[in-house]
């Protein structure tokens, strides 16, 4: 057992109906690491974050903090300090995005007023462009902007792992690296993180580890250092199961 | 044709019936605003709002106030139990929306028909608020009992449009129903507000059947007609805007009115709802934005 896991998971498994989305994984975030989950569409790499977040029926063993979170239901684990930055972002878009980032604080108490807003000043200091649109429908944003808001809301939990399906989804190269600039500096101030990615060039950048996913498993954990190439990728993806 | 203070006679009347469809619409919006969930049991609380408040008032000998309140905690209780043993058990098994609409207009019948079991089939009223002749303005005679409605009803969608502004409980509804999966992933127990979605607009029927009851009266079949009204206020109005749902009541109750006075009596409703038809196809999304769409 590895004692030092913030997050570990034995077996994991999780199925859409009787097709199983998810085939037996063991996958494991260290604190302050970065982890990046790869692999083609369909791999299971957003079922994988959504049976962490048990927002889908899963089976095995699911730790944190070595705590067993396998039967905690969904809302219990904003408390416990992991959150989600869902695929296609998830913001409200009928409110404002000052109520989006509230709503991220909603578990915490009154009395963390204070730190809620150190917080709130962090994310607007991480993303200026959310400072001058707080009163701004969130709907209204570009994409690039509601992936910042959806950041910033999940900060605003105050999690100590942060899990991300897919931030580059649809945004400009540009904005891409933006926003995985915003994730390494909230990596390097201490967070924990774990983000499902198609452009794996960005992901890797960052990581310290990844895990390469394939029809429902994880078929390779290679060293991010030694993903050079596009062709190194390209084989990771494509080559033989190992 | 009728003189001005007899027109006028029949807009307030018109005006007072569209606040109840108003806080019907609200009831619905409230509920959408939390689950994203039409509720056709809406008609059933107004019902039972009325019958109830007559039951403890007229049959048991409570005082009318004590009587209105147990009503309204009665049905926000029922409310409750509809969420509890219908619609979270729908919601296990994956039912989608449509399903659950489905259930709450079972609900609604299963109302009805336990009301005629257990009560009986006569119209039943029970006193105004505020006993006295009605107040007379430029000839119109408008009685206590509406301006308690009309006081009433702005009242609670002022309250209601603080609750979703202001309040983190009423954002946190909010996003229940605009998203309840990254409503979960913020710690909302979207359960919890779901039931209390169904509390509140069952409270809000509730309060609707009480204040116009004595204007005119309440029986078990009633539901069904003020939910049609309340719900066209609703989509009037913009589903998921109370105050949209309540300018949408007045506007249907008041063109009802109109179609009394320039056509005839039989032909309010084909007014009103030629006059839906036509705001549908022009504005289809309703006059007000909502707040979770």
């Amino acid at each position: 057992m590895n004692t030092s896991a913030l997050l570990r998971s034995n077996g994991l498994t999780a199925s859409y109906g009787h097709v199983e989305a998810l085939k037996p994984t063991d996958v494991m975030v260290g604190p302050g690491e970065f982890v990046a989950i790869l692999g083609p569409n369909g791999a299971g790499k957003s079922t994988l974050l959504r049976a962490i977040m048990r927002l889908i029926a899963s089976s095995g063993e699911l730790y944190f903090e070595e705590r067993s979170i396998a039967r905690e239901p969904a809302h219990a684990l904003a408390a416990l300090g992991i959150t989600l930055v869902p695929e296609n972002r998830g913001i409200f878009g009928p409110m404002t995005v000052r109520e989006n980032l509230d709503l991220g604080a909603y578990i915490r108490p009154p009395s963390a007023r204070p730190e809620i807003e150190g917080d709130f000043e962090a994310v607007l200091a991480l993303f200026p462009r959310l400072k001058e649109r707080l009163a701004q429908m969130a709907g209204s944003l570009s994409g690039g902007e509601q992936q910042m808001l959806a950041i910033g809301r999940a900060l605003m939990v105050h999690p100590r792992l942060l899990l991300l399906d897919e931030p580059s989804l649809g945004l400009a190269p540009r904005l891409a690296a933006e926003i995985f600039n915003a994730l390494g500096q909230l990596n390097k101030r201490g967070l924990t993180i774990l983000v499902v990615e198609q452009k794996a060039p960005l992901a890797l950048a960052l990581a310290n580890r990844a895990y390469v996913m394939r029809t429902g498993k994880v078929i390779a954990t290679p060293d991010p250092k030694d993903i050079t190439s596009p062709d190194a990728l390209a084989h990771l993806y494509l080559g033989e199961i190992h | 044709m009728y003189d001005l203070s007899t027109l006028l006679q029949f807009l307030i009347g018109g005006l007072s019936v569209g606040c109840i469809y108003g806080l019907v619409g609200i009831g619905y919006s409230v509920l959408y605003n939390s689950s994203g969930i039409i509720n056709f049991a809406q008609g059933g609380f107004v019902m039972l709002g009325g019958m109830l408040t007559y039951i403890f008032y007229s049959l048991v000998g409570v005082p009318l106030v004590l009587a209105m309140l147990a009503a309204i905690a009665l049905v926000s209780c029922l409310g409750l139990a509809i969420e509890w043993v219908v619609i979270r058990r729908l919601r296990q098994r994956n039912a989608s929306v449509h399903i659950m609409i489905l259930a709450t207009l079972a609900c609604q019948i299963l109302i009805e028909n336990a009301t005629l079991h257990f009560v009986d089939d006569k119209p039943h009223s029970i006193p105004y608020f505020t006993p006295g002749p009605p107040l007379q303005f430029l000839g119109v005679a408008v009685g206590l009992q509406i301006l308690w409605i009309i006081g009433i009803s702005l009242l609670l969608v002022f309250l209601l449009g603080l609750l979703y502004s202001r309040t983190k409980f009423g954002r946190a509804m909010r996003a229940c129903a605009i998203n309840p999966e990254v409503a979960r992933i913020l710690g909302i127990k979207v359960e919890r507000m779901v039931a209390a979605g169904f509390i509140l607009s069952a409270a809000l029927g509730a309060l609707g059947g009480i204040l116009i009851t004595p204007t005119q009266y309440t029986a078990f079949h009633i539901g069904i007609p003020f939910a049609v009204s309340g719900f066209i206020a609703a989509i009037i109005g913009g589903l998921g805007n109370p105050l949209g749902a309540f300018i949408g009541g007045i506007g249907l109750g008041v063109l009802q009115a109109v179609g009394v006075v320039f056509i005839d009596a039989g032909y309010k409703n084909v007014v009103a709802f030629s006059v839906l038809l036509l705001l549908l196809f022009l504005r289809p999304q309703g006059l007000f934005k909502s707040l979770v769409e």
